[in-house]
């Protein structure tokens, strides 16, 4: 059976995987189907649609329909209808001077519509910082250099006062934003903005600036503590952050990235699907816990079977237990099974009492990940939590709490059972045999009156 | 003929008519004793409804309602998973099930007969029940006892007296008003019955008595903690009778009977199990047990030996047995087969032992000592007839009345130490206070004389009926005394539910405070099923009666660390207490707040006790002199101390309190302390949100705000709101650099 299934799995996903150059991917999470692009017409050379052509194709084969509309103060743009839903799915913005994005879009409002699951592409660049983009990014723990700030490296940058306007050969530090099979050999970074990042976990650093380089005030005129906002490896050119309800945002340092003369496709594309939720998730199918017997095989006896719908099953100390947990992951046209070993269930109450790294068991709907473990000899509340969380993956954090309870009355085991308690069974059996023989002796024996021989002895 | 008119013109009465007109009365008395000690107790019902009071209560009747609707070994198995969380509690193992057995038992009787009583209603009013039998059991200990008091010519009314004492004493009413669901309410009932059914079988030798004890014993047992009383009450009652030479095989019949059955069937109940034979407290009981076989060897040589050959035998023998019994026992405690006493025991003995060693006991109101105004409170004139009673248990000293007078002597002194012991104390004071009227009834109340002519007249007899006459109208006058300052002091002390709140308008007419139960019913309406609310330990009982939710401790104390940890999460600030709560699983937070109303028990009163609870576990993380001012003051107000101010306690009691000022100065009604307008209005919380503030604020109920989705610190957070940018000063902190924990 196991085997049919695995056998059916594979030719699906063969299936799959050969239709896939026709098939557009998409986000299983998309509500709307729309990405709203905002840009400034101010800081564009050429107008915004024949620069950036193939990103935005990019986007429509990632199943967005995109939304290209001008930022400016008085723009009439919104996220969000009058009911409060999501008109778009992601927002993707680009430098702009603009004092606000639109007239009703401020920081709170980014942060609102981040907090529904909407995702982000926030594009800077040293020509222009958009304040209530900064301040969301801020929130979030990215710092992108403001104007003025010139990212630069002496030492490898052979431009005109050592701009930074290409990185060869970037390393990507994360694999699920970035695939390893994406293979870039130079970077263009024009007008490249860097963010310095702050300790905060939901981060993910995506590309390192070069030890060598820096980012300076270039009004200041020199270089010192002061008037840089980046040096060596703090800088960053690259980051994203995944909140805790999954909604990503990605930080990119310079627009060249993306526009039509120096886009790398497969690069781009990798993004956008990690942002557009397309990329790097997966979700728990089930999560599961029986008792079993010492062997694994599930035990159908239970002392109440209606208490058992509602509350589980009864456990009690030292009882086995088999966890599972489904996990899949979306390839961009459906859920497969998802592949790990490092996917762990804590069995704790306060304090875990087991950190079990679950094995792989079997493809059912999905990747099943179990084991089989004995509830230790403490009763109380505990608690099977599945805490995977891994930069750039979606998270899964799933936790149910069962009662352990002490053993019964009747569970223990009969002191008869107990070698140990033997010779006190057998002294206890003794005593009463001797007393009876006492008694049986002494109604025999006493045919005198006892004064008679206390008299004797007087 | 029933009666009939002699030749001398004297009603002759059929003696069998006048057996029953003698029983109509005792029984019209006995009816009027219960009525008396009942409707007493109804006070509460009648002021308020039927409903449970105050703590301990709560729990059981949960317990009663859990025993109601499973079979009894579900009851006894029964692991309670919405108290302690997340250790939970193994109830049945740590309960004494007396209490619900009993009501369930009723309950299930009179549903069998067709009277289908709610279990609340049952509980209710099971204390006022038990009260009218109380009444019973002392009226025949009494008559038991005042068969031995020499020239005491009236027992029967003695005993009345004592049983009348007894059903409105308000000692004893403070633990079995209606609504008052708690153990002692039938304990005392037990301990009554059980010292009666002991006078019995010592006097009569008794198996079959012994055995009836042991059995009450037993039911004592299952129903309270204070069984021990019994335990040592007992052995201590035998040892004095063998000091003073009484030994005799009554005694030795009685109490071997009682023990050995009596012992096996406590160990019967799963809270008690081993301890009888393992605790120090019960190790009398053992020891008298063992001294009596002692003296039964001791008697039959005493009587086969030579006199010199005795003597010498047992000061041998004696100090062989004791040195060995010390060294055993001393032995025993040290390796630990013994149970070393218990601090609850050392707080007997030395009443400042508690607050220095162990803050939650001493932290219980009713562990504090007694003011000596609570005796007459509590017992009103009987306070100095039970000396005379004693006096009278004094004059003749049989093996009955020394059984009263250790009683009294123990009850006394226990009484002094702890106020709820006054309990105890109660029974042996209507005892005496009954002897004592019995007797000066026998003396002063007889006026045959006056009647009788063939007397013959002696100088003097007048004043004699003047004194007699005199001594009666001040009794009688005391009487009355007694029942109307019992009933004013049932009515006005004891019948508060607590639960409710009563108060006077200025106008005079009364208003019912119910901020508890409008919070708890909040709770239990408003809250997702298995949210888990944080309290001090004192609500622990009532959210889970009420409120039906799991709650981290209650009233049932068994974990000190989890009190603490509780008690530090209130005590520390938020940056701590969030991690803290986080960890436990904390859903919601409960505190009780009188400032508004000036209801003084209130959290703040008695935050000092977390700070000290955790203080013992955590001295290091906290210290209870930060709560106080540099001058030593407990001060709440734009004075208060850093530590205070931060605490999570405080927040949480002052949170928008200001608000209810509108611009001028709060003013705290319980501590009488202001505090300043711009000061009360800076009053934060950042990592929980306020969603439920009762009527009249006394109870507030808090939510743990979720983790910032972006990851970010609730303080933080909180702390940027608060010092909300201009769009200027914003757009100017984006073009500098940040002061960061950069990341490398």
């Amino acid at each position: 059976m196991i085997f049919n299934l695995d056998l059916f799995l594979y030719v699906a996903f063969a299936l799959v995987s050969s239709v896939q150059a026709v098939v557009v991917s998409r986000s299983p999470y998309a509500i709307t189907n729309k990405t709203l692009v905002l840009y400034d017409d101010n800081l564009e050379e050429q107008s915004f649609s024949s620069q950036y052509s193939s990103f935005l194709k990019l986007i429509e084969s990632n199943g967005f329909e995109a939304v290209v509309k001008q930022a400016d103060s008085s723009a009439d743009i919104t996220l969000f209808d009058r009911f409060g839903n999501r008109l778009y799915d992601n927002v993707l913005v680009f430098p702009a001077k603009a004092r606000s994005l639109s007239k009703s879009i401020n920081q709170g409002i980014l942060e609102q519509f981040a907090k529904k699951g909407g995702n982000f592409l926030f594009v800077s660049s040293n020509k222009g910082t958009q304040t209530d983009s900064s301040l969301f990014l801020n929130q979030l723990g990215i710092y992108p250099s403001p104007k003025k700030y010139k990212f630069i490296d002496y030492h490898n940058a052979n431009t005109e006062q050592s701009l930074v306007d290409s990185i060869q050969k970037p390393i990507f530090l994360n694999d699920v934003i970035v695939p390893i099979d994406v293979e870039v050999d130079q970077l263009a970074y024009k007008d490249g903005s860097v963010s310095i990042l702050n300790n905060n976990e939901f981060l993910i650093p995506l590309l390192k600036a070069s030890d060598s380089s820096v980012t300076y005030d270039i009004d200041r005129g020199y270089i010192s503590s002061e008037s840089t906002w980046h040096s060596g490896s703090q800088g960053f050119l690259m980051a994203g952050s995944q909140a805790l309800n999954n909604a990503r945002t990605l930080w990119i340092g310079s627009e060249s990235i993306l526009s039509n003369s120096d886009i790398n496709e497969q690069l781009v594309d990798s993004l956008l699907k990690w942002v557009f939720q397309i990329d790097g998730i997966i979700k728990a199918e089930f999560f599961n816990h029986t008792k079993v017997d010492r062997e694994g095989n599930e035990l159908n006896v239970t002392r109440n079977d209606k208490s058992l719908a509602e509350n589980g099953p009864d456990y009690k100390v030292k009882d086995f237990c088999k966890f599972e947990i489904g996990i899949s992951q979306w390839n961009g046209h459906q859920w497969v099974p998802y592949n790990s070993s490092d996917v762990q269930l804590e069995f704790s109450m306060l304090d875990p009492y087991y950190r079990l790294t679950l094995d792989f068991q079997e493809v059912r709907e999905a990747a099943v990940y179990g084991t089989i473990f004995q509830i230790p000899d403490q009763h109380g509340m505990f608690t099977f939590r599945v805490d995977y969380k891994r930069p750039g993956l979606s998270f899964i954090d799933e936790s149910t709490v069962v009662p352990v309870r002490h053993l019964a009355n009747d569970e223990y085991p009969r002191s008869w059972e107990i070698t140990n308690s033997w010779v006190y069974v057998t002294s206890f059996f003794a005593v009463v045999a001797a007393w009876l023989l006492f008694v049986f002796f002494y109604i025999l024996s006493a045919n005198k009156p006892v004064e008679s021989q206390e008299k004797k002895n007087n | 003929m029933l009666y009939s008119v002699d030749k001398e013109g004297y009603v002759r009465v059929d003696s069998s008519l006048l057996v029953a007109f003698k029983l109509l009365l005792e029984t019209a008395i006995f009816v009027s004793i219960s009525f008396a000690a009942i409707s007493s107790r109804l006070f509460s019902v009648i002021r308020f409804e039927s409903i449970i009071h105050e703590f301990d209560p709560w729990f059981n009747f949960r317990a009663t309602k859990y025993l109601v609707s499973h079979s009894f070994y579900q009851f006894l198995n029964w692991f309670d998973d919405k108290t302690w969380y997340p250790l939970g509690r193994v109830t049945g193992g740590t309960l004494y099930p007396g209490l619900m057995v009993t009501s369930s038992v009723l309950y299930h009787f009179l549903h069998k007969i067709g009277l289908p009583i709610d279990v609340r209603n049952i509980c209710v009013l099971l204390a006022p029940a038990f009260s009218s039998i109380t009444s019973l059991a002392t009226f025949l200990l009494t008559w038991e006892i005042s068969d031995t008091v020499k020239g005491l010519r009236y027992r029967k009314t003695s005993a009345f007296f004592a049983a009348f004492f007894m059903s409105i004493v308000p000692g004893y009413i403070s633990r079995s008003v209606a609504g008052s669901y708690d153990n002692e309410a039938i304990a005392i009932t037990l301990l009554m019955v059980t010292f009666y059914l002991w006078i019995k079988s010592v006097r009569l030798g008794s198996v079959f008595y012994a055995s009836l004890t042991a059995i009450t014993y037993f039911y004592m047992v299952s129903a309270w903690g204070g069984y021990v009383f019994i335990t040592n009450m007992i052995p201590l009652h035998v040892f004095i009778l063998l000091l003073m030479g009484r030994f005799n095989y009554k005694l030795y019949t009685s109490y071997c009977t009682w023990y050995v059955l009596g012992t096996v069937m406590s160990m019967q109940i799963p809270f008690v199990g081993f301890l009888p034979i393992r605790s120090n407290d019960h190790m009398s009981a053992l020891g008298v047990f063992g001294l009596l076989q002692f003296v039964l060897v001791a008697n039959y040589l005493k009587r086969i030996l030579s006199p010199e050959k005795f003597h010498r035998l047992m000061i041998a023998s004696g100090s062989i047995v004791l040195t060995l019994g010390i060294a055993g026992l001393v032995l025993a405690t040290k390796i630990g087969i013994i149970a070393p006493w218990t601090g609850r025991f050392y707080s007997l003995w030395d009443t400042s032992y508690a607050k220095i060693h162990i803050p939650i006991i001493a932290s219980v109101s009713e562990h504090q000592p007694t003011p000596w105004a609570s005796f007459f409170f509590d017992m009103n004139f009987l306070v100095w007839l039970f000396p005379v009673g004693v006096f009278i248990c004094f004059q003749d000293l049989s093996d009955e009345a020394v059984f009263i007078i250790v009683y009294s002597v123990l009850a006394s002194y226990f009484s002094g130490v702890m106020i709820r012991l006054i309990l105890t104390l109660s029974p042996v004071v209507c005892v005496c206070g009954g002897l004592t009227v019995g007797k000066l009834c026998s003396i002063y109340m007889d006026f045959k004389d006056i009647f009788n002519s063939k007397a013959q007249k002696v100088s003097g007899a007048i004043f004699d009926t003047f004194s007699k006459l005199l001594v009666t109208s001040s009794l009688i006058f005391y009487l009355y005394y007694y029942v109307y300052h019992c009933t004013w002091v049932t009515s006005n002390a004891y019948s508060s539910p607590s639960v409710v709140l009563a108060s006077r308008n200025p106008d005079g007419s009364s208003t019912i405070i119910d901020d508890f139960r409008e919070a708890y019913y909040w709770l239990r309406m408003n809250t997702a099923d298995d949210s888990k609310v944080m309290a001090w330990w004192d609500y622990g009982y009532q959210i889970g009666g009420m409120a039906d939710r799991t709650t981290f401790v209650d009233n049932n104390t068994w974990n000190n660390t989890h009190i603490a940890t509780v008690g530090k999460a209130m005590a520390v600030d938020e940056r701590q207490s969030e991690v803290i709560m986080r960890r436990l699983g904390v859903d919601y937070v409960l505190v009780i707040f009188g400032g508004v109303l000036g209801y003084s028990g209130d959290d703040i009163n008695k935050f000092l006790w977390m700070v000290r609870i955790s203080e013992g576990i955590w001295p290091d993380e906290v210290s209870e002199r930060n709560y106080f001012t540099p001058g030593g003051a407990y001060r709440v107000d734009d004075l208060a101390t850093p530590a205070m101010k931060n605490s999570l306690m405080y927040k949480m009691s002052y949170y928008r309190f200001g608000d209810l000022f509108q611009g001028r100065d709060a003013m705290d009604r319980v501590r009488q302390q202001r505090l300043s307008a711009q000061y009360a209005e800076h009053i934060n919380l950042d990592v929980l949100e306020e969603v439920f503030t009762s009527e009249n604020w006394i109870v507030r109920i808090y939510k743990l705000k979720d983790q910032d989705t972006f990851g970010r610190d609730l303080i933080d957070l909180g702390e940027q709101k608060r010092h909300q940018l201009g769009k200027k000063a914003l757009r100017k902190k984006t073009r500098s650099k940040p002061e960061l924990d950069i990341r490398i």
